[in-house]
């Protein structure tokens, strides 16, 4: 099992945790939605965590989240394999215009 | 214009949305101490974690009630976090989930049971809940 280092330091351990390791979240959306090729809007996106389980699928990707700090680990930890498919805003969309009939899947991950 | 209203607005006609919640109300605590795991308790949910959890599958049944959405499936399954010192978890709380209570009969067995320097983990196993829907 791979243990991810979170970024806390108590004394001079570092503390580790993983989320999800038998990868049950990740089969269960791939078994509901088909990413192959698609545009996929992901409201509530956070650091990524659940970027990183489809967006190799997609053609393109646009996440969004209201917190800064959050969008900001999520850009410093984007693979480099990613970079020209995924991108990450600051944004809340119950204030802002979405494009209209631009994508073909929308992830709500804890945000509705 | 409410969120699902956006969401609506920006899928292409026959656009699938994926709405995935947490059920906070249902996390229970263990502990492998390597040659067992023992089940502690459960984590309390908090009156906001259980609203939440019924508002939001709300106004998503009120997004179908409006033919914004069609339910195709829904389900709902376990997940487990680990972490592998007690220490650990209380830190990934404080900082990801403070409103979590956490009884303090279960934090002091865990210890009890995971004491500092001890191989093993503590698993918090929640249950999720996933629905695709579509845009007519």
């Amino acid at each position: 099992m791979a243990w991810s280092l979170q970024a806390v330091q108590k004394g001079v351990h570092a503390m580790a945790v993983a989320h999800d390791p038998e990868d049950a979240e990740t089969r269960v959306i791939h078994d509901l939605i088909d990413f192959s090729g698609t545009d996929v809007l992901e409201v509530g996106c956070g650091d990524g965590r659940l970027t990183w389980r489809y967006a190799d699928r997609t053609r393109l990707v646009l996440a969004l989240d209201p917190d800064a700090a959050v969008i900001e680990q999520a850009r410093a930890s984007l693979p480099e394999e990613l970079r020209h498919t995924v991108t990450f805003q600051v944004v809340d969309i119950t204030s802002v215009e979405l494009p209209l009939a631009a994508f073909d899947v929308v992830v709500c991950s804890y945000s509705l | 214009m409410n969120a699902l209203s956006r969401i609506h607005a920006t899928l292409r006609p026959r656009g699938l949305l994926l709405n995935l919640l947490p059920d906070t109300t249902h996390r229970a605590v263990e502990v492998d101490v390597g040659s067992a795991i023992l089940r502690l308790g459960h984590l309390d949910a908090t009156l906001g974690d259980i609203q939440g959890f019924h508002v939001t599958l709300a106004a998503q049944q009120a997004a179908i009630d409006a033919r914004l959405f069609v339910l195709e499936r829904e389900t709902r399954f376990m997940f487990v976090d680990r972490f592998d010192t007690v220490e650990s978890w209380l830190t990934y709380v404080a900082e990801h989930e403070q409103g979590v209570i956490i009884q303090a009969s279960l934090l002091a067995r865990a210890r009890e049971l995971l004491p500092p320097g001890t191989a093993g983990e503590v698993r918090i196993s929640s249950q999720l809940y996933a629905a695709r829907l579509w845009r007519p």
